[in-house]
């Protein structure tokens, strides 16, 4: 059991009349387990692939089954309030998903090394930080499904580092869908690999195949 | 939209986070809205205690502020009755600031919380209900503050507070029909934005916050009485000042008028939700 998108479609409305569609009909279909990176060129929809997935868009057709709890997605932008320091931040997503504040807080303070930080405006925070406290918050809480927005990037590699250490520990009773435009980021977290272009989704088994694949784009 | 069958967990499942399944949707809401609330009041009040004063504090203040002027500027005339203009005015506007907090903010309401619907768990609907369920239990505190005040200070206790009560509750209960529909309309026209602050001024002199139907020639009192926020106010200064006064209210009507308010708020709500930009 885990993640299903059946002919997922997805438009807006563009300006001065007619639509414009980004995702024309995706199927997918990931399990626990599985880190599975999808690659696109910029615009080629990976973030609101990502959105759908995560449920802040609802797709224009197509369904979505989620039968695993599924992160928000973790990328610069979005789920923090900015005037609300970090530790704030963190006391409200535990208590959204029912998880103790306290424990969580520690937890987030241990993982994210952000020191003083944490007691200070999130508007304030590099956007490495900012990549870190998502991470951290995110593991905290303990989902099934990780989703990723190119967001590894802006952490050091230090963080990088200990971020893949802690998935690698949960590896297999979690998933990670990952989309970036980087193959070696593919290549650094993912079993699988899929590239989104035209709109729709292929898979490729073969983590090498997809790369060269890509690389032909 | 999940499927039945194949929600079922598997074992492994059991220490994960709970998906909002159909039957603790109700729990996870109140989870939600309960965050909110707290999140909203470290927001608009700072973390230190006497921060959450400021809740009560500013509508009261501007309340008595009003109501003094309103008491000055009508020396000699005044009211037609035996209760000082003061108290008339003071009780009226304690409940009229919620209107103004819930249905004048309503155009933001979601602007400022965006970043929060990223978590799938938060709906727009939910910011809605906590910011309202604060405002009126912040108007429940005022109305009660005033009420005292009236109290001490002219010997006037309450004829009935559970009238007071209602009369909260039906106010509120309007408001929040009306700001789902402020809401959603803002979410597909801009300019309903700037429709709402003309709505607030020119509901001010006709809302029955400063007058009494009593005090209006005959035809001007049916047409007044059209207003539901009329019989509202009627309500609350029949709870505090009784047979002193003679009020005209309808409590059905009003009930009506915020039922069929909440159920238009809603359809717009749903309406618009799929055009909701997160951020």
């Amino acid at each position: 059991m885990g993640l299903e998108l059946v002919n997922v479609r997805k438009s807006y409305p563009r300006r001065g009349g007619g639509v414009h569609e980004v995702l024309r009909g995706v199927n997918a279909r990931i399990r626990r387990g599985e880190a599975v990176g999808i690659l696109g060129r910029n615009g080629a929809g990976k973030s609101t692939l990502l959105r759908i997935v995560a449920g802040v868009e609802r797709p224009s057709s197509g369904v979505v089954r989620r039968a695993m709890s599924i992160s928000w997605p973790l990328g610069f932008g979005g789920a923090f309030q900015g005037a609300l320091t970090g530790a704030d931040n963190v006391r409200f997503i535990a208590r959204i998903y029912g998880r103790p504040v306290q424990r969580t807080l520690e937890v987030v303070e241990s993982f994210a090394e952000l020191g003083e930080y944490l007691r200070m405006p999130f508007a304030s925070y590099s956007s490495g930080m900012r990549a870190r406290l998502a991470f951290a918050v995110s593991l905290a809480v303990d989902f099934d499904c990780y989703l990723v927005d190119e967001a590894i990037a802006p952490a050091d590699a230090r963080f990088a580092e200990k971020f893949r250490a802690a998935f690698a520990e949960r590896a297999r009773r979690s998933a990670l869908i990952l989309v970036t435009h980087s193959a070696a980021t593919v290549r650094a977290y993912c079993t699988r690999a899929a590239i989104l272009d035209g709109g729709t989704l292929t898979f490729y088994e073969d983590l090498d195949e997809a790369l060269a694949t890509y690389n032909l784009l | 939209m999940r499927s039945g069958a194949a929600a079922r967990p598997d074992p492994a499942e059991a220490a994960a986070v709970p998906q909002p399944r159909p039957r603790e949707g109700w729990r996870v809401q109140r989870r939600v809205i309960g965050a909110l609330i707290l999140r909203e009041l470290h927001i608009r009040f700072g973390r230190r205690n006497l921060g959450y004063l400021w809740l009560f504090a500013e509508p009261l203040l501007l309340g008595l502020a009003v109501s003094a002027m309103h008491a000055l500027g009508a020396r000699g005339a005044g009211p037609r009755s035996a209760i000082s203009v003061f108290a008339f005015f003071a009780v009226g506007y304690s409940l009229y600031y919620m209107f103004r907090a819930v249905v004048g903010r309503a155009a933001n309401g979601l602007a400022g919380n965006r970043p929060l619907l990223y978590h799938r768990i938060v709906t727009p609907l939910d910011l809605l209900y906590a910011r309202h369920l604060l405002e009126a239990a912040a108007c429940v505190m005022v109305v009660a503050l005033v009420s005292f005040g009236v109290t001490v200070v002219q010997g006037l206790a309450p004829d009935d507070p559970i009238k007071m009560l209602a009369a909260v509750a039906l106010m509120a209960w309007l408001c929040h029909g009306l700001a789902l529909l402020v809401a959603a309309g803002v979410e597909r026209w801009e300019m309903v934005e700037r429709l709402t602050h003309p709505l607030i001024y020119l509901q001010l002199p006709i809302s029955g916050a400063f007058f009494l139907v009593d005090w209006l020639p005959g035809p001007m009192q049916e047409l007044a009485l059209y207003n539901p926020t009329v019989h509202v106010f009627e309500l609350l200064r029949d709870g505090q000042f009784g047979q002193r006064i003679r009020t005209t209210y309808d409590i059905g009507y009003v009930a009506a008028c915020a039922a069929a308010l909440q159920f238009l708020g809603l359809c717009a709500m749903h309406a618009v939700r799929p055009h909701i930009q997160v951020d």
